[in-house]
Formats: structure tokens, C-alpha cells, sequence
């Protein structure tokens, strides 16, 4: 793998251009950061406060009277246990399956050679042409004949597998040297074997950072569930987010942004554990574009 | 150690397939497991627990499940599992789309189940609304009527007395001039106070509420919306008293500037508006969730213009022609819009009985019901009853919500009528 | 012997793409024909469907909504691709210095792509109200009228789009910076030495080295932009203040699920597939013809 040491363009520069840089970042941090505060800050305020907020002042970042009703609420208005392990399940769930078949697949495309494989690659990325978000006018009157309306396996099996899964590790296994399956092979290894005893454990990064991606997706997903799932018992959590606010007389906002704190937090810890693999993905997709 | 390895794998992969099968087949896909109850999709501003207290004095109680849909994708929700085979028995229905779900064959005709006798115990408006093509498709939970709300404190202090019978009712000029003088601009233009709230949610929302207010004006300008026939709207929306209707509304917005634009959840109570549009529901959401407020509102009847009218209609209990369970659906129908059951949902809801029976049983004599028994017998109309009354309905409210936010008058009315006409051949 | 290796190979590697491409083919290539053949028919969300040809296509071109919403979908997506990727670039650039220092920053810049959309949606309509928000707690506090953004139709796009590249540019610069990465700094070194200046190294060495990232890059933005902004609409404007935020996506969605019109739904989706495959196109030729 390349491992160029960056000592970038701006090396040996003068002060002005630090100024910039300087500035431009602080401005960036600024409008990253001031939002999540402020909402942040929302879900620790009654819904009087709130209400009265119209101008800036110290109270604007930091509630003046500080409470954790609206949270307490919250576990009131939506079974927050339910629904966090429900889109739990749902999001491991896919996951996993997901990891299992675009490596099967990634690997078939990679070192073997079969009929059609290039007929059939060029048509996986044709489906990348057409995203879920175009697909579920069809889909839905196709989830009923197949039984699966307002089931959890209308937002688990569809996703099981996909283009961009199956691209990623096939990259990978292009870059694992030959010379190992071959000596398996010598060794008088079937394919099966090759691919769980070598092959897995070598890319357990990749399957991380993939794992990560597919995780992330699931966990903020909204149209499909808002779309497949039409019982309250059953909503994931983005949907009861968007419940919360959907009550028409609508007077708890406090009851909403404590809802979005709980449920952006895990995420963030997640993230935060696990974002060199994140961002590893990112840079790779980037380049071998 | 190849091998031990090759076991763990394995055995990893057995257990995660075994979990995963488990998960899959323990949420399965229907969740019907207890068939032998009856079920009803429903959302929580209809109270449904008010049933349940009418269903438990006629020991039905334990025969009924609820399922809570949420309410602003009710109408979406209810049609996609129409669609896939997964609703409930009974459904609740907006009156004015029982022509829609009848001409589509989701629903039982309830002739043969319903007595006549206890059917002509309906009011007029809601016998109307609850048959299309000679059948009754449902049954009324409560009728509907709106009032013109306003904030008794604004009116003191702007001089304002509110009429209190319906004879006395506003002309629109007369609320112009009112909603002139109670809306407050502060020293930068921005405005404190609006006059007039026109009505019922703000208009960045799309939903039947906003048609059951905003189809008011179009009325009382002397306008109905579609021929009797049912098959154009030449002559009734579309003519120059609709028109007027249109513009009239769309000044209040842009020309008095005496009704807002930006999204305002609670109107009247937030204090942002001086009069409302809404109906007696209104009462109970007060009541519990901004008490303080409880005693500062007051009713008076609805204005009129060249024409008197009020609205109609209200939510409805149907039973799926998909049901497995029709008798019993009938029986938890029945007792809950009997007049026994209607009684205890209306007292506990505010709601409007449509029942005379329950009409007399009920005391109807304190504001907003005092003036809505007098609008319900003289003024009320319901709204027109046909299959396509949802694509009649979001033309009608596009046009309202358009001219609203600034759209030319004469593009926003001639596209609805375009849209309406389409709809309707 | 080559032929027992080859029928070996076959039957392995069908078995290994079989699962992935059961799904596939099950949940995205038939539903794909599906889309296409619905967008020839008069067909309701509960049934009853009737052939009617190009009706719906004839449909969409003498619709003011289809027209309204097509132009709104360009200008949101023209001012996404620009806005987005220029500011990407920038940050990119900013953030590459110092391993610490860096690190640091791209977490921080990273949050707003991990929240989900409707979290996003929920707070940025929490800061752009008219009463309590942010924004206009600020202008007041400057003296300035306060605005209504979402929902005043001469703003409401302009903020929609603001928070989705809030949102979304943090992705993008992650791909610049493994760009940036993959450039040899010979070739700067060389440059200084020659007395290139900042600007001259940038415009010489930086872009034309990113010319392939930049177009997956724009590639990617424009797909996304036009796809992706479902929920956004949604949870924000619900199609917004006079149609102003009415998005194709959004549109056909309200076709499909409010209105139950599935083959005009099915017709609009087509032509977005049409349109993005167009555009796809050509960015493709344009950076093909900027390689030589």
C-alpha cells in the first residue's frame, strides 16, 4: 500500500495564507458545530423556554433552566426501548447478511472466471443507476404480492445485498496477492475453503469499514421503513422521530429534540470508536473511482 | 490448527444463520396471531380510548385491538394497506372520502346490518354523507361544524363585541375590518399579532383539514364546487364568484397582511392570533394541553358573505370488504356510534354527536355548542361526495395554500380547476 | 482437463454470486422493469391497471407541477454540485496539513454526514423558525427583519439546500483529501523550485492531478442530489411554500402514495432515471475529452 508522507503545497508559505486558512477553518468549525449545540441545548429545555427564545443571549447555547422532562417525556410518547432495538436488529441484521453475500459475490468476480461474468458485472452497475429511492414505487405493491408488507423482512431482505457492497470487496480481492490461493490451491483447497479460511480473515478491515457504511445507512433510513411499515408497534427509528413531530397539535418540540439526541448519540459513539475504518472506505471508493 | 480454525468459523457462521433465522421467523410477516379480534386502524387525536369505554359497558371490550397508525400519513397508510391485503376490519373514514374507498370495492355496505329506524336517528348532513349510490358504507362516530374562535382579551382591548347568534353573524366585510384592527406590527414589521387565522392548520400543510376550512370561503362567496352531476366543475368552481372567493381569501394574506404565512402550530393559544377557524375539538385540546388558556377563548358563528354556510362532516367507522370477521365488526361498530356509545365519546371528547338522540342527551348549551346547533340545523353542507373527491380536494387546497404564499391569483385558480376537471373526466 | 477446471470454475462461481444476485435480480432489476412497464399504464395504488401508452409521458409535459418541479430539481441540483464541491475542495485543502491537527478537524467536520437526514431536517427547521430559531434570533438581534426561509417560497429552496450541503460536503471532502493524498509531492517540490506560487501550484499540479476525482466526485454529487433528497422535502416542506421545494423525488412520491396515481408516479421516476443518465453521460465525455 502507498505511504507517502504529505508535507503539503502550504509547507513553506507565509503568513498571510495561514491567515486564511486560519479563518476559513474556524468558519467551518463554527457552522458545523453551532447547530448540534444549539438543538442540543433545545432538548434540555422546557417547551415555555423554548418558545420564548428571540433573541441572542447567554441562555442561547446554554438553557437557563435546564431540565431532563422532555426526555422523561419521550419515554412516554414512544416505546424508545422497542423501537432502539427493533432498528437494532434490523441494522445488524443487514449488516451481516449483507457482508456474507457481496463477499461471496465480490470474490466470484475477483479470481473467478465463469460465463457471463462481464455481462453480469456491467449489470450490477447498471442497478447502481437505479437507487431504492426510485425503486419503491414498484416495490411497494411488489412487497405486498410477496407477503412481506409491514414486516421487518421488507426492510431486511431487499438490502442484503447490493452493488456498492459487492465493488468494494471486490477491490479488495483484487488486491490480495495471487500467490496465496495458489499455494492453497496447490495445497489441494476447494474454493469454499479458500474463501472462509483466507479470505475473510484477511479482509476483516475492509469488512469493518463495509459493515460500517451498510450500519449507517440502515440506522438513518426513512423512506423505506416510513414507506413498507404502517404499525406503530413496528417503527424504526427515524420513522418515530418524524412521529413525534407528526401530532398535529403540535406544542412539544422539546418531547422532538430530545428524541433526536437519542437518537443521534449512539451513532456518534459508534463513529467515534470505529472512524478510522469509516474513513478509510470513504478514501478508497474516492480513488478507485 | 487450520482445522480448529476451520471449525470456529464454522460454528460462527452456523450460529449467526441460526439467530438470523429466529429473528426473521419470530417477527414473521403478518401479525395477525390473535385473528379472533376485531381490529381498528386508528390514530390518536380520534380518542379511541372513549370507545373502548363504550365497547367495555356493552362487555365488547376485550374483542377490539387497536392499531395506531400516525395521523398525518393516516389517509397514505390506510390506502397502502388497502392495497396490500393488510388492513384491519374497520377503518376510520373521513366523510367526504366514503364515495372514494366505496367506488374502490374496500368496503361492506352496511344496508343489510343497520336498522332503519336506527339510521334515520342520523342528522341530515351525516344520512347524506354516509351513503354514495344507494348504499350506507358507514357509520358517523360525530359530526363536525366549525366556529369562528377569537381571544376575548385582544377583543376587549380593541373594542370588539362578538356576535353571539347566528343572526347576528359577520358579514366578511365586518371580520376585514375586525381582523384590520386587532393585528399589531411591532416598530421593525414584524408582526406580533394576526388578525385572522383563515384556517385550520398553516398553510404549509396538506392535509383534509385544509380543505374542510379553506372550501368556506368558495361557499360563502356563493359557489359550490362540483355539479350535482358530478362530472365537471364549469359553473360551480369554476366561475367568478369562486374566483372572487380566491382573491378575497389571498388579500388577507398579501394585501391586508392580516394572516400569516409562517408555520404556527397553536394559533390562538400562542397568543400570535386574534381569531380562528377550527372546530369543537378544539375545546378539548385546549383543556389539556394549554390550560391556562381555557377560559380566554370565545366562539361566535362563521361569517357569510353573499352566502350562509358552515362545514360538515367528520370521521366515520367502516368495515373492510377484506374482514374475516364482519359480523362481530358490525356489533363493535354499532355500539360504538350507538347512541349510548356516542354519548360517551362526544361528552369526553368535545365532539359534535350526530346522533338526534345523543343531540338531546347532550348539553349543547354552552359556547362553541350553542352556536353550532343553530349552524348544524340552518347552514351546514357537507362537502361534495365523489370517488375522486382526493384529487378534488388537494386542487382546491394547492390553490389556497398558493395564493396564500403569494401566487397570482388568476394562474393558481385556473390551474385548480384545469386539475379538477382532469380528475373528474 | 482445462474443460473439468472450467465447469468447476462455473459451477463455483454461480453458486458464490447466487445469493447477492437472488436479491438483485428479485428486488432491483424486476422492479426495475416493473417501473418501466407501469409508466405505460394507468394504474392505482390498490389495484386496476390499464394500458394508456405514452398517455402519462404526454402527461407530464403539458404539467405545470411536473414543469414546476423538474426546474426546481435543476436549480437545486446545479447550486448542490457547485456549492458543494467548490467548499469540499476548500476544506480539503485546509484540512491536509498536520496529522493531529487534521484528524481533529475531519471528525468534527464529519458529524453532520453521520446524523441521519431527519434529524438534520428536525434541527435546521429548528433554526430557520420564524420565532425561536436561530437565525432569526440572530437578525433580530442585528436589527433585521425577521424571515420566514421555509416558508416563504422566494427563500425556501436556498434553504433547503443549504442544509443538505451542510449535510452532505464533509463526504466529499474525505474523497478530495485521498485525492490529495495520491499526488506525488515530487511534483510540488519541483514547482516551489522552479518559484511557482501558491495559486500556480494549485492551478498546474492540484486540479489536473484530481481530474479523475473530481469527476466521480461530480458524478456522485449529481446522482445524490437529485436522488437523495426524499426525506429532506419531507420532514422539512412537505413540497414547501407554493411547490418551491417540490423535488422530482418528492413529487413522484406524493403521485404514488397520496394521490395513489402509480403509473404517472412510475412515468416521472423514468424520466429522472432518463435525465440522470443524460447528465451522467455527459460529465463522462466531458472528462474523457479533458484527459488528452
Amino acid at each position: 500500500m502507498k505511504n507517502k508522507i504529505n508535507k503539503t503545497f502550504f509547507h513553506n508559505i507565509g503568513q498571510p495564507i495561514m491567515i486564511v486558512r486560519l479563518i476559513v477553518m474556524i468558519l467551518l468549525l463554527v457552522i458545523t458545530l453551532i447547530p448540534i449545540l444549539w438543538g442540543f441545548s433545545l432538548a434540555f429545555r422546557s417547551n415555555q423556554e423554548i418558545v420564548n427564545m428571540k433573541g441572542l443571549d447567554r441562555y442561547t447555547f446554554f438553557p437557563e433552566n435546564p431540565t431532563v422532562n422532555n426526555f422523561i417525556k419521550l419515554f412516554s410518547t414512544v416505546n424508545i426501548p422497542r423501537v432502539f432495538l427493533l432498528t437494532l436488529f434490523v441494522s445488524l441484521l443487514v449488516t451481516v447478511l449483507s457482508l456474507i453475500l457481496n463477499s461471496l459475490a465480490a470474490y466470484a468476480f475477483a479470481r473467478i472466471r465463469f460465463p457471463f461474468r462481464k455481462f453480469l458485472f456491467a449489470l450490477l452497475l447498471a442497478t447502481l443507476a437505479v437507487p431504492v429511492e426510485i425503486l419503491i414505487i414498484p416495490l411497494y405493491p411488489q412487497i405486498y404480492k410477496m407477503g412481506l408488507m409491514n414486516s421487518l423482512s421488507s426492510l431486511i431482505i431487499p438490502f442484503c445485498a447490493n452493488a456498492f457492497g459487492i465493488f468494494f470487496m471486490r477491490q479488495f480481492f483484487l488486491g490480495v496477492p495471487k500467490e496465496l490461493e495458489e499455494a492453497a490451491m496447490i495445497d489441494g483447497c476447494s474454493r469454499v475453503r479458500i474463501f472462509f479460511a483466507i479470505m475473510i480473515p484477511l479482509a476483516k478491515a475492509a469488512l469493518i469499514t463495509l459493515g460500517l457504511h451498510i450500519f449507517l445507512q440502515q440506522w438513518d433510513s426513512f423512506l423505506v421503513p416510513v414507506t413498507f411499515i404502517s404499525s406503530e408497534s413496528k417503527m424504526l427509528l427515524q420513522v418515530a422521530i418524524n412521529y413525534i413531530y407528526s401530532g398535529l397539535y403540535f406544542n412539544n418540540f422539546g418531547i422532538l429534540y430530545a428524541g433526536m439526541v437519542v437518537a443521534t448519540i449512539p451513532i456518534i459513539i459508534v463513529f467515534l470508536f470505529l472512524q478510522r475504518y469509516y474513513v478509510a472506505g470513504i478514501s478508497s471508493t474516492g480513488i478507485k473511482g | 490448527m487450520k482445522k480448529e480454525k476451520r471449525l470456529k468459523i464454522g460454528l460462527a457462521f452456523i450460529c449467526l444463520m441460526l439467530v438470523m433465522s429466529l429473528g426473521l421467523y419470530a417477527q414473521g410477516g403478518k401479525e395477525e396471531v390473535r385473528s379472533d379480534k376485531v381490529i381498528i386502524e386508528t390514530f390518536s387525536d380520534l380518542y379511541p380510548e372513549y370507545w373502548m369505554e363504550a365497547l367495555e359497558a356493552k362487555g365488547l371490550a376485550d374483542k377490539v385491538e387497536l392499531r395506531m397508525v400516525p395521523q398525518n400519513q393516516y389517509e397514505n397508510k390506510i390506502r397502502m394497506m388497502l392495497a396490500g391485503g393488510e388492513v384491519g376490519d374497520i377503518i376510520c373514514i373521513d366523510a367526504p372520502n366514503i364515495g372514494y374507498y366505496a367506488e374502490m370495492n374496500a368496503l361492506e355496505p352496511l344496508n343489510g346490518y343497520w336498522d332503519k329506524k336506527d339510521f334515520d336517528d342520523l342528522v341530515g348532513s351525516a344520512q347524506e354523507a354516509m351513503q354514495w349510490k344507494g348504499n350506507i358504507w358507514a357509520a358517523p362516530l360525530n359530526e363536525a361544524n366549525c366556529v369562528l374562535y377569537y381571544n376575548k382579551e385582544m377583543f376587549k382591548q380593541a373594542g370588539l363585541v362578538a356576535p353571539t347568534k347566528l343572526a347576528d353573524a359577520w358579514s366578511l366585510d365586518e371580520l376585514l375590518s375586525a381582523a384590520n384592527k386587532l393585528t399589531k406590527v411591532d416598530a421593525l414589521g414584524n408582526v406580533e399579532v394576526y388578525g385572522l387565522f383563515p384556517q385550520m392548520f398553516s398553510v404549509d400543510n396538506r392535509n383534509e383539514g385544509m380543505t374542510f376550512t379553506q372550501m368556506l370561503w368558495t361557499w360563502w362567496f356563493g359557489a359550490d364546487v362540483i355539479s350535482p352531476d358530478g362530472t365537471t366543475v364549469d359553473g360551480y368552481f369554476n366561475s367568478p364568484e369562486s374566483k372572487a372567493a380566491l382573491q378575497f381569501y389571498a388579500d388577507l394574506f398579501n394585501r391586508h397582511k392580516v394572516s400569516p404565512v409562517i408555520s404556527m402550530p397553536n394559533p390562538l393559544a400562542s397568543g400570535k392570533a386574534a381569531m380562528y377557524i377550527n372546530g369543537p375539538w378544539m375545546v378539548g385540546t385546549w383543556q389539556n394541553n394549554f390550560p391556562e388558556f381555557a377560559d380566554k377563548w370565545g366562539a361566535m358563528p362563521l361569517p357569510h358573505g353573499s352566502a350562509v354556510a358552515s362545514n360538515a362532516g367528520s370521521w366515520n367507522l367502516a368495515i373492510t370488504r377484506q374482514s374475516k370477521n364482519k359480523d362481530l365488526a358490525w356489533e363493535i361498530v354499532s355500539a360504538i356510534t350507538s347512541t349510548e356509545g356516542s354519548y360517551t365519546y362526544c361528552s369526553n371528547t368535545g365532539n359534535l354527536p350526530a346522533r338526534e338522540s345523543t343531540l338531546q342527551m347532550s348539553d349543547m348549551s354552552k359556547v362553541p355548542y350553542n352556536i353550532i346547533k343553530e349552524q348544524l340545523i340552518h347552514t351546514a353542507k357537507s362537502r361534495p361526495v365523489t370517488p375522486v373527491y382526493p384529487k378534488i380536494s388537494e386542487a382546491l387546497m394547492d390553490a389556497f395554500n398558493a395564493v396564500a404564499f403569494g401566487e397570482s391569483v388568476d394562474i393558481a385558480f385556473k390551474e385548480a380547476v384545469e386539475k379538477m376537471n382532469a380528475a373528474l373526466k | 482437463m482445462s474443460t473439468n477446471n472450467s465447469r468447476k470454475d462455473c459451477i463455483e462461481g454461480f453458486s458464490f454470486i447466487a445469493p447477492a444476485f437472488l436479491i438483485i435480480f428479485i428486488f432491483v432489476v424486476y422492479p426495475a422493469f416493473r417501473l418501466f412497464f407501469l409508466s405505460f399504464h394507468d394504474a392505482n395504488i390498490m389495484g386496476g391497471i390499464k394500458f394508456t401508452g405514452m398517455g402519462n409521458y404526454k402527461a407530464l409535459l403539458h404539467s405545470r407541477d411536473f414543469i414546476r418541479s423538474f426546474t426546481v430539481t435543476l436549480r437545486f441540483m446545479v447550486m448542490v454540485v457547485v456549492i458543494q464541491t467548490i467548499l469540499a475542495f476548500i476544506a480539503a485543502l485546509i484540512v491536509q496539513e498536520g496529522k493531529r491537527l487534521s484528524n481533529f478537524l475531519r471528525t468534527i467536520f464529519f458529524i453532520p454526514v453521520i446524523i441521519s437526514f431527519v434529524v438534520v431536517g428536525y434541527l435546521w427547521q429548528g433554526i430557520y423558525n420564524h420565532d425561536y430559531g436561530l437565525i432569526n434570533s440572530f437578525l433580530s438581534l442585528i436589527h433585521i427583519k425577521r424571515q420566514g426561509f421555509l416558508n416563504d417560497p422566494s427563500m425556501a429552496l436556498y434553504a433547503l439546500t443549504a442544509t443538505c450541503i451542510w449535510k452532505s460536503w464533509p463526504y466529499f471532502m474525505m474523497i478530495f483529501l485521498a485525492g490529495l493524498q495520491e499526488i506525488p509531492k515530487e511534483l510540488y517540490e519541483s514547482a516551489m523550485l522552479d518559484g511557482a506560487g501558491e495559486l500556480r501550484r494549485l492551478y498546474s499540479i492540484t486540479i489536473p492531478m484530481l481530474r479523475r476525482t473530481i469527476l466521480f466526485i461530480l458524478l456522485i454529487t449529481t446522482m445524490d442530489s437529485v436522488v437523495k433528497v426524499f426525506t429532506p422535502v419531507f420532514v422539512m416542506t412537505s413540497g414547501g411554500p407554493r411547490s418551491e421545494t417540490d423535488l422530482l423525488v418528492h413529487y413522484a412520491w406524493r403521485m404514488a402514495f397520496r394521490l395513489g396515481d402509480v403509473g404517472y408516479a412510475s412515468s416521472i421516476m423514468v424520466f429522472v432515471f432518463v435525465f440522470l443518465m443524460i447528465v451522467s453521460f455527459v460529465q463522462l465525455k466531458i472528462g474523457e475529452r479533458n484527459e488528452e
